[in-house]
Formats: structure tokens, sequence, C-alpha cells
């Protein structure tokens, strides 16, 4: 077993999964004036995946693509960002300087940011395996990264486990936590795909930031996100189709 | 000359839709248009009568490109029986003209002998979305009206065979 292997840890815990802490009363979000409208908080219920106004567990754990880990439990008392992230998507593409941006800024405030890559297209089964002196693992990842400039740090999620988890349906799919580790905003960055109306769009992920590090309370909320399906190794349960009405 | 543009794309659209309401899907080359996101909710509102799937798909979207062999072969007796299959390609992306847009889609589409019509919608997901009252996810997402217009049926990400079959079921029933 190699470095990179032995230093994946996903440790999913026993139930119940998640931190017990009672779950945000569930009341509607403040209804934006036009869609994409925001889904009111989900009532708590019996599942596996991350509810809003929950705390993720804390025995979470990824590596970065160099192989640092990264544990769910330091992240308490901060707040923190987590992406689902993709190299290939060009909807992801369409925000990523301007994700950067907001990234740089609230970094500077103390706002953690995380990227989290489970596509298996583009990390593989399977942590690579490498030697010492050899090419540093995920050069695709870096390449990436270090042509569009963006300073995000990129955990792989081989498997998609906290994909699953997390109930991630796109790339980009952003989550946001506060200091007390509960889920407070789960979606889109903001409302305007192509960057044509910045003065008239919902900066969701830099208002609930904002209001966060006011102090102020932010009611869960969460927008339907759009964006590239995550190329999961096993597709998580076939989604189940819609009432139309 | 934008108003030439428009009047241009509306004579389009209007081609595309008179093409479909006499035979949908007979042709072999698909008919393909550029379409705002009002022209492809008009386009649905036009076809009230008959059952029809609308599938959102994007030539760089490889579960897209995955369920289309599904999809066209799903629906070739739903079609023989009247029913309507519209794709909308979600091709425009920053850096992604409108003409490039319709080009990259009309290259996959006869890669895929899709015989269909097609719409390549000139707006992004979000704005489509806000038009046709659809919370439209990842892409691919087909939906399935009834005879009345209403929409009876969404499923939000790549469809197996027996999906589109339910789709179609729902749409017809």
């Amino acid at each position: 077993m190699n470095t990179m292997t032995r230093l994946f840890v996903l440790s999913l815990p026993c139930l119940p999964l998640f931190a017990q802490a009672p779950p945000a009363k569930p009341t509607p979000a403040p209804a934006p004036a036009v869609a994409p409208k925001e889904q009111p908080p989900e009532q708590p219920k019996e599942s596996k995946v991350l509810q809003l106004g929950q705390r993720a567990s804390g025995s979470i754990t990824l590596l970065d693509i160099d192989g640092q880990p990264q544990r769910a439990k330091d992240l308490m008392g901060k707040v923190t960002v987590i992406n689902f992230y993709s190299i290939k998507c060009p909807i992801q593409a369409a925000w990523d300087q301007r994700l950067a941006a907001i990234q740089k800024e609230f970094e500077a405030q103390g706002v953690v940011f995380l990227h989290i890559d489970s596509n298996e297209d583009e990390i593989g089964k399977e942590p690579p395996q490498t030697n010492e002196g050899q090419t540093k693992p995920y050069e695709n990842v870096r390449a990436h990264l270090a042509k569009k400039g963006l300073p995000f740090r990129v955990l792989v999620d081989h498997g998609n486990k906290v994909a699953d988890l997390f109930g991630a349906e796109a790339t980009p799919h952003v989550y946001v936590f506060g200091n007390d580790g509960r889920l407070v905003y789960r979606g889109l960055v903001d409302s305007d795909q192509r960057d044509k109306d910045p003065d008239g769009r919902k900066n969701y992920l830099r208002d609930t930031l904002s209001t966060l590090l006011k102090g102020d309370k932010v009611e869960p909320f969460a927008t339907t996100p759009v964006g590239c399906s995550i190329k999961r190794m096993k597709p998580a349960a076939a989604a189940p189709a819609r009432d139309g009405k | 000359m934008a108003s030439d543009r428009v009047r241009v794309r509306r004579a389009a659209v209007a081609v595309l839709t008179a093409l479909a309401a006499c035979g949908g899907g007979a042709a072999v080359e698909p008919t393909i248009a550029l379409a705002r996101a009002e022209e492809v909710g008009r386009w649905i509102a036009d076809h009230r009568g008959a059952p029809l799937l609308v599938n959102f798909w994007a030539s760089w979207c490889q579960p897209c490109l995955a369920e289309m062999p599904d999809l066209l072969a799903s629906t070739r007796a739903f079609r023989a029986r009247g029913g309507q299959v519209l794709g909308v390609a979600m091709e425009l992306m920053v850096e992604v003209t409108d003409a490039k847009g319709l080009e990259l889609a009309r290259q996959q589409a006869r890669q895929l002998g899709l015989d269909f019509p097609l719409l390549v919608c000139t707006e992004d997901m979000i704005a489509t979305r806000r038009v046709i009252g659809v919370e439209l996810g990842a892409l691919p997402q087909t939906l399935a009206y009834d005879r009345t217009g209403a929409l009876v049926q969404h499923h939000p990400g790549k469809a197996t065979a027996a999906q589109f079959a339910e789709l179609v079921k729902a749409a017809e029933r």
C-alpha cells in the first residue's frame, strides 16, 4: 500500500451519520422575486444525506491533491464553503473566476474554501499509485488550476462517498456551513450563470457569507444548482422522477 | 441588424414548428434552430394537443450523449403514434457564440442520428428554467407533457430506456 492509499481515509461513521444537534426550525427562506426559486428547508427525516440545518460528521476526512488530509472536525468554529468541483464542466468554468474572487475576499476574513472533485473521469477510481520522485498525482487537476490561475484547494473524493453523503447533484454545487458546523445554504453561487447581470443577480453565496460574518442568523435555504452531473463511480440511487405538477 | 437576426430566428422556429407538426421525427436530418428561452416555452405551448417529451442536453455533456440512443429507441413508436419529442441543446457557455453553439449541436445531432426537432437555446439554464417554470438542474433533464400541455413528469439526470418508457407512458396517459 503506498502513501497515498494509506492516507486516503474516509471514515464513514456509525449511524447516525451526523451530529445530534436538533435540526433548525424549518421556516421558509425568503423567497426571491424571480426564479431560480429557493426551496424551503427540508423537514427532518430519516436520511443518510446531509440536510439543511444539520452538521456534517466530524469524522469525514479527505485528502487534497497533495496528499494532505482535511478533517471535517478541524473545520468546527470556522465558516466553511464546500464546492463540488469539476475541471471539465463548462458550467463550472462559467463561475470559476467569480468563485475565485469571492474566495479571495472571504478567505481574508477567515472563511475556509474547499473544492471537492468527485468525478471518476477526472480523478480516477482510486488514488493513483506513485513513488517518490515521480510525477505528482492528479496532474490534470494541477494543470487546470495553473492554467486558469485558480487558487482552489481541491480534495479528491474517490468513490464519490462525500458527494453521496452531501447529496451533491452538480458541479458547481456550493455548501455553506456556519461556524457552529450547521449547513445553512446549498445551491448556486449566484443567479447569473453567464455573468451578464452583475447588478441584477442574486448573490446567494456572497450574501450568505456576509450575513454569517456579521454574526446574524441565516435561516437554512437552498437553490437548485445548474451544471454538469457528477460522474460518480457508482451512481447514487436513481433520482426519483418528479411529479410534474 | 439585431432585429433582422430576431426575424430570421423566429422564421426558423416557425419552420421547425411546422415541420414537426407535419410528422414529428420522420426526417432523417434533424431540424434545428436557435431559440431564446421564450421561444422554447412557446414551442412547448404550441404543441398542446399531442403528448410531448422535452429533453435538455448539450454536445459537451457526456451523460446526455450516452442516453440519446435510448431516447431515440424508446420514443420511435411514440412518435409514430403522434407523440412529439423536442431536444433543447444548452450549448451556450462563456466562450461559445450562438453560431458556434448551433454548429456544435448540429454536428453532434448528426453523429447521434437524432431525427426529432432540435432547438439550440441562446440563453443559460437559469434563464431558461425561469421562463419554462421548471427547476432544471444538472444536465440531462427530460420533461413529459400530456395532451393538455400539463407537465406530468420530470426526470432529472440520465435516463434509462425503462425510464424513457415511463415518461412516454406519463405523457400519453
